[in-house]
């Protein structure tokens, strides 16, 4: 008997076509200008972000755009010198959590061992109820605010310690949800029918469909490793003075607010062009594997 | 030839096998795939399947047909092994799944074509690769080799061209379902347990996945289990069925025979519905 007929090929029904990217491609566009003018803006104005440039408390003007800080440095020079030090250091705070635990809490997903996954679970649940500035501030105890991992400055290796030793928890918990839901698919389930060995499942076949889960996450986190960083130098943390990054640029503006605004408000405003980049991104992203996943 | 059981019960099949692909053996005796007295429940619920009993012959077509929550599903889940029988036994080659360890040649015995053709296959694997990995992974082919028999198997059931390159989102239902067929007979199966084969599709696609079955089945002379609530799709591809209800086969036969002259009320109400 023969088959009837060929199917016409690659007829995509009209609900499964890419829907617009506009969103995504905005907040795209948002975070390559953040890091663009962090790259670009201290090759191109070659002033010491250290340097005292003019009078303290100048207000913006041509020759300073952001002003002046209590001691007379250009903001301009000292913001987009600190972004390079914070987007790296969120960068490498998000990659190697990001890729542990979205291992580990595959690999605990996917086995069928209750006890691992019990005890497991129990273990990053106690590291996640655990006060993540607590650890960093502990770990700032041990280390010392000296410590240093070269060419970071000093106080950079707490942050990372910090954020390797806790955030990994997130990511298992959300790759190993995601697992648990996969291990249902029917594509999983053909893959035990055909024999696979488990390593093999994992590597070709769970580990490419929950990372998209968990680096939507990572986008979202990498907003979430600055304001941590920001946030340090107001509980006497974090990046040592006079090395220039954002959280100590807003702590020294705290005091004269009411007087040079600019200082504060120049770094805040920077943070949120990125901040509101980030969260498109997200957005986008979530939208976009919801989708797929109904398709 | 690679034997899984004992050499005086065995008999070689499918002599229409590609050299160098997953070698078949099946004990000559009983059905390949044989049930016994089957009971299941989830967990501590009530048994969603009763004491079914039925055997697949060498080559053998078996319809199961229900209506929606028989058990049809359940009791294909049972027979490929996916699920273990509350009491009961289900063998393979004349073992127990049981008995029959994830890298066991056995497993690759009894194979699975999924309701839902898009679910069914690996969204981020293309078609060819998502073949060509069986054979990879179950023959241990070189990949160019694999490639090269996964190409040969596509073009088996239809598929060619630019469609061996796409992925599940880019392709048709008929496409995708293709593709599982592909990807089950790569392993070389003895039984093909197809569930719903073709409910998810376009009334014109369905009759392609149909006559491919039937084409495929009458060449290599596989083993068929088709799982339908249609007995239009059983009656054409099945040689004898179970009617099934409640998790119980209320009735057992040569398709045409209970087609024909139903002797259970409910297979009645089924064809009646049907006409």
């Amino acid at each position: 008997m023969a088959v009837v007929a060929a199917e016409a090929p690659g007829l995509v029904p009209a609900r499964r076509r890419r829907p617009r990217r506009l969103e995504l491609r905005v907040g795209i566009g948002l975070i390559a200008a953040v890091i663009l003018a962090c790259v670009v803006i201290p090759i191109v104005n070659t002033t010491d972000p250290n340097a005292l440039v003019a009078a303290p408390l100048q207000p913006p003007s041509a020759q300073h755009p952001f002003g002046t800080d209590t001691v007379g440095r250009d903001v301009f020079i000292r913001v987009f010198t600190a972004g390079r030090l914070d987007l790296a250091l969120a960068a490498l705070g998000v990659i190697v959590p990001l890729v542990t635990g979205t291992v580990i809490g595959t690999v605990i997903g996917a086995s069928r061992s209750r006890t691992l996954d019990v005890v497991a679970m129990r273990f990053t649940d106690g590291l996640i109820a655990f006060p993540f500035m607590i650890v960093v501030l502990l770990i700032v105890l041990i280390l010392g605010p000296e410590a240093q991992i070269p060419p970071l400055p000093p106080g950079a290796a707490s942050v990372l310690a910090a954020t390797w030793l806790v955030n990994w928890t997130t990511y298992a918990r959300l790759a190993r949800a995601r697992t648990h839901v996969l291990r249902q698919e029917d594509f999983i389930a053909a893959t035990g029918l055909l024999g696979y060995s488990r390593p093999r499942i994992v590597v070709r076949h769970l580990l490419p469909s929950v990372s998209p889960t968990t680096a939507t996450f990572a986008v979202a986190d990498t907003l979430g490793i600055v304001a941590l960083i920001a946030a340090l130098p107001f509980l006497g943390a974090g990046i040592q003075p006079p090395t220039p990054e954002w959280g100590s640029i807003m702590y020294e503006g705290r005091g004269v607010l009411s007087q040079a605004w600019w200082i504060s408000l120049s770094t805040v405003g920077v943070v949120l062009v990125l901040g509101t980049g980030v969260m498109m991104v997200v957005d986008s992203l979530i939208s976009n594997t919801r989708r797929a996943r109904l398709t | 030839m690679k034997h899984i059981i004992s050499d005086q019960d065995l008999v070689e099949v499918n002599p229409m096998e590609p050299e160098g692909s997953i070698n078949r053996t099946v004990p000559a005796a009983g059905g390949v795939l044989v049930a016994s007295d089957v009971t299941f429940a989830y967990g501590s619920g009530p048994a969603v399947v009763k004491n079914v009993s039925l055997a697949v012959p060498e080559g053998a077509a078996i319809g199961i047909v229900g209506e929606s929550g028989s058990g049809k599903s359940t009791l294909a889940s049972l027979l490929v092994g996916m699920l273990t029988p509350t009491t009961g036994t289900i063998t393979v080659g004349g073992r127990p799944w049981s008995s029959v360890r994830r890298r066991d040649p056995l497993r690759l015995a009894v194979q699975m074509v999924f309701q839902n053709p898009y679910t069914a296959l690996n969204p981020r694997m293309t078609a060819l690769r998502t073949v060509s990995e069986v054979y990879e992974a179950c023959s241990g082919a070189a990949k160019a080799e694999a490639s090269e028999h996964a190409r040969e198997m596509l073009q088996r059931v239809g598929l060619t061209g630019l469609a061996i390159d796409k992925r599940p989102g880019e392709m048709s239902g008929g496409q995708c379902q293709r593709v599982g067929i592909a990807r089950a007979l790569a392993a070389n199966p003895s039984v093909i347990v197809a569930d719903e084969p073709t409910s998810a599709l376009d009334v014109s696609v369905q009759a392609q996945i149909l006559n491919l079955l039937s084409d495929l089945r009458q060449e290599q002379g596989i083993g068929l289990v088709l799982i339908s609530h249609d007995l239009n799709v059983v009656s054409y591809l099945t040689d004898s069925a179970i009617v099934m209800r409640h998790g119980e086969v209320v009735e057992q036969g040569a398709t045409d025979g209970l087609l024909n002259s139903p002797a259970h009320p409910y297979t009645r109400s089924l064809i009646d519905s049907v006409l």
